[in-house]
């Protein structure tokens, strides 16, 4: 379109002889009126399949729920004074506390010994009417050990929580005893890498060099570790070997072939670190990272709905008996529980929404994870060892028992305490009977705690556990002695019980294929892609569809309605007492794969 | 925007040789709908949605008894007294008795739990209002038998005390949870409705006949012509920033009493229909 008038501009002289000249402006006023005609119609089928796969695209609202087998082994003897808990014990010495106390003045002196009872540890407490205890007692009236909250009764020993991996911490300290070597210690930050202690030997003949480590290294053969040491220059070779013959080994032994090192640098009993690396031309982009996960809280305790799971039992055995009111200290006959069964479903009042939130490694969420972190709100357990926190964290290679005793990791004695083993869940406390009782403050939305120990790589662009995350609590030996006649050694150090506070639930999927493109000829790179200077392109992941899943059981698909997703997972959740599951290697030679001489 | 200001001015050097002076001023305008497509797919999406509905959320979420003030409890207590027509006075409160054998269930049967017994059953309707005429029923809770409270009481012909089942229940989180909890809409943007009106029901199963209960007895209430919306419900407020309910007695609508307490519990009369 042009423009059709033509505008003359002359002077005021030329025009009018009295006219002054003077400056000419030109205004114009540009205005369009234009009315879009009808081009076409349109006519659209309207598929139900369709439109519930774009709805279900369209939403990031979850709601998962879980079903948890809740196993648990009442595993500790103990003897205590206190009123409410002796009273309410599985006895195992009912008899001679008896004869004790029926021939004793101070019949309140007398110790009583035997388990706590099931209550103490399960997920929701259905002691909620044992008088003295829960409910005030009535001739004399007095006031109970806790005032028992029905309405509380699936919070007062443990909390329910959302969780998602949101950071990694490189700098965390770790330590612990070599898996194989328990003589030899590690201590090292979590980006190190993987700690190992060298051990010379030979493999079908030929002089090898192998690498004990503390936990699963992922490694493969032929792929490449980056030591925490040289030789002459190099820091990076070749994984020849996986294994030293022995059961499981290959997880955790890796094998160099020894050409002939010379000097020190790979004799028996040096310590370093190890690093994957796929590539060794490109060690930058193919090397590993390593890390400790942290974990954000996304919901409140009161949001959880923990209920249970109809009349499903564990597969064990619940372990009962009858308490004759002449064996108990209160003359009160009572059916006492030391182990059972009950199965439970966690849901919560919360909706997820996960637009735009995007885990450790900056993709979208993929992974959310059922949280529970023990309270022990009758405070049976805790107390404070540093910092006014009770609570211990430690992971897989922590477990190891040392001489038939706890690790050194747990130790709270002042000299020997090792803070990095305190979770930061701090504590808090009553007063009942002129005793002092811990227990942990409840975290809520945004708290932080630490999960797994990590590793990531971003030619594979994926992320692998190494070792899970445990806490672990012992009993208050104040108030629930379970160090029965030991030393004073073992009160800095008790057995308790170990769990893990993470269970994963997947929410979405990553492509079991790496998609790799350059920028400037792919369209849609996803902003968490990896610049690889390897092949000069972006690699990434793609996010499945709801809904699809891949021959390698890649993708999710649950149900779908009300506009929001329904994640289930069936979860087991063991509370371990320590000892009972440590890692041992037993010296079991495995079947020979090449022929009877290996 | 920025506007060009153009200024013409005389030759100052050379005024004989001043003429007109003219401005081109090229404008042309090529334009194409960008996003026309999009703006098209928008409509016929928004249009789809109108046709055949958008995703509702349906989804229900609990709601338990909250904890009564300055008290850590939170069962909720429900008293059921029945009209003794062989004895009683329509004039005397004390004629509703809170026993089953006023609805012909004798304490071997209670006791024994016979089937006629056992299949008997109290209904807790709740209501959108209190206007029997518009009213719309929303949800049901059903309290069986089997979850009355047990009293002990000398038993004919027999030395001991026996637990005998009366018509009262005391519900909670724990123990006799069913019909403790209200399951409604977790969203409240398809339907937003917190309040509810509760009437009562019983179902004989002795004699197959619905008894409808009041929240008072007829001695208070004094005359069969009676406004229905104060004597036949309870109130019921959800409250959806902690997933709790209470019960309400109400006379007028500023006027309303918490029940439900085991000392002050949530009482329901035989209406006896003239």
């Amino acid at each position: 379109m042009g423009l059709n008038n033509t505008y003359k501009i002359v002077l005021g002289s030329a025009r009018n002889a009295e006219s002054p000249d003077v400056d000419s402006r030109l205004s114009l006023n540009l205005e369009q009126n234009f009315l879009q005609e009808a081009e076409f119609e349109r006519i659209q089928d309207i598929n139900l399949a369709e439109l519930f796969f774009q709805e279900r695209q369209k939403s990031d609202i979850f709601r998962p729920s879980t079903k948890i087998t809740f196993l648990f082994d009442n595993s500790y003897v103990g003897e205590t004074n206190y009123k409410p808990f002796r009273d309410n014990l599985y006895y195992v010495n009912s008899v001679s506390s008896a004869l004790a106390a029926c021939g004793s003045d101070q019949a309140d002196s007398i110790l009583w010994s035997g388990y706590p009872q099931y209550f103490e540890f399960d997920l929701i407490r259905t002691d909620n009417n044992v008088q003295g205890y829960t409910t005030p007692t009535i001739n004399p009236v007095t006031q109970p050990h806790i005032d028992f909250e029905t309405s509380k009764a699936n919070s007062y020993n443990w909390n329910f929580y959302l969780s998602y991996a949101y950071e990694n911490d490189s700098n965390k300290f770790l330590q612990c005893q070599n898996l194989f070597y328990p003589n030899i210690a590690h201590s090292w930050l979590s980006g190190d890498g993987i700690p190992f202690v060298i051990k010379n030997g030979k493999y079908n003949g030929h002089p090898v060099i192998f690498l004990y480590c503390s936990l699963k290294h992922n490694l493969s053969v032929g792929e490449y570790v980056e030591l925490s040491f040289s030789y002459n220059n190099n820091n990076l070779f070749s994984v020849d070997y996986l294994g030293d013959g022995s059961f499981n080994s290959e997880l955790y032994v890796v094998g160099l072939v020894d050409v002939g090192y010379l000097g020190n640098t790979f004799s028996d009993n040096v310590t370093g670190t190890l690093k994957r690396v796929i590539n060794p031309d490109h060690p930058i982009d193919t090397r590993s990272t390593y890390y400790v996960r942290k974990h954000k809280i996304l919901t409140n305790p009161e949001d959880a709905v923990l209920t249970n799971s109809g009349f499903e039992l564990n597969p064990f055995r619940i372990e009962k008996k009858y308490e004759p009111k002449q064996l108990t200290p209160n003359q009160r006959g009572r059916l006492s529980v030391k182990n059972n069964g009950q199965t439970y479903t966690l849901s919560f009042s919360k909706d997820i929404n996960l637009k735009d939130v995007v885990d450790n490694q900056l993709r979208p969420v993929s992974e959310l994870f059922f949280t529970q972190i023990w309270i022990g709100k009758f405070g049976w357990t805790m107390k404070p060892i540093s910092n006014n926190i009770g609570l211990r964290q430690g992971f897989s290679f922590n477990l190891q028992l040392n001489n038939d005793r706890p690790n050194p990791w747990w130790d709270s004695n002042p000299q020997q305490l090792n803070t990095n083993s305190l979770t930061n869940i701090q504590l808090q406390n009553f007063t009942q009977g002129g005793r002092t009782f811990y227990y942990n403050k409840p975290p809520v939305v945004n708290d932080v705690l630490d999960g797994a120990l990590c590793e990531w790589n971003d030619f594979t662009f994926s992320e692998n556990e190494l070792s899970q995350i445990y806490h672990k609590f012992v009993f208050n030996d104040s108030v629930f002695n379970i160090n029965l006649g030991s030393s004073a050694n073992f009160n800095s150090n008790p057995y308790g019980y170990y769990y893990e506070p993470f269970n994963k639930i997947k929410v979405r999927d990553f492509s079991s294929y790496i998609e790799e493109g350059e920028s400037q000829n792919v369209v849609g790179i996803p902003n968490y892609a990896a610049y690889s200077e390897n092949s000069l392109s972006f690699r990434w992941r793609d996010v499945y569809t709801y809904g699809y899943v891949d021959e390698t059981d890649a993708g999710v698909n649950f149900p779908f309605l009300n506009g929001v997703h329904y994640p289930f997972e069936i979860t087991t959740f063991r509370v371990v007492p320590e000892g009972s599951n440590e890692n041992q290697f037993i010296n079991v030679i495995q079947d020979p794969t090449i022929d009877e001489c290996e | 925007m920025n506007v060009s200001k153009y200024k013409m001015v005389l030759n100052p050097n050379n005024l004989q040789t001043n003429n007109d002076k003219y401005l081109d001023i090229p404008i042309e305008l090529k334009w194409s709908e960008l996003g026309q497509d999009d703006s098209i797919d928008e409509i016929q999406q928004r249009t789809v949605e109108e046709v055949i509905g958008k995703p509702t959320d349906f989804d229900c979420v609990r709601f338990g008894n909250k904890t009564y003030p300055f008290t850590t409890k939170t069962d909720i207590n429900y008293v059921f007294n029945f009209f003794d027509s062989i004895n009683g006075s329509l004039s005397n409160p004390t004629s509703w008795i809170n026993s089953y054998e006023q609805q012909g269930f004798d304490i071997n049967e209670t006791y024994f739990i016979s089937n006629s017994f056992a299949k008997s059953f109290f209904k807790l309707d709740l209501y959108d209002t209190d206007d029997s005429r518009t009213q719309i029923n929303y949800l049901t809770l059903i309290i069986p038998t089997n979850l009355s409270t047990k009293i002990e009481i000398q038993k004919p012909f027999l030395p001991d005390l026996k637990p005998v089942k009366i018509p009262k229940f005391t519900l909670d989180y724990l123990g006799n949870k069913e019909s403790f909890f209200i399951y409604w809409l977790k969203n409240t943007n398809y339907l937003n409705l917190t309040t509810f009106y509760m009437s009562a029901k019983f179902f004989n199963a002795k004699t197959g006949e619905f008894i409808r209960l009041t929240n008072r007895p007829f001695s208070s209430i004094g005359s069969f012509k009676f406004n229905q919306s104060e004597y036949f419900y309870y109130k019921v407020k959800l409250n959806y920033s902690d997933y709790t309910y209470e019960i309400f007695d109400y006379t007028s609508q500023n006027n309303e009493v918490r029940k439900g307490s085991s000392s002050d519990p949530i009482n329901w009369y035989q209406y006896v229909n003239p």
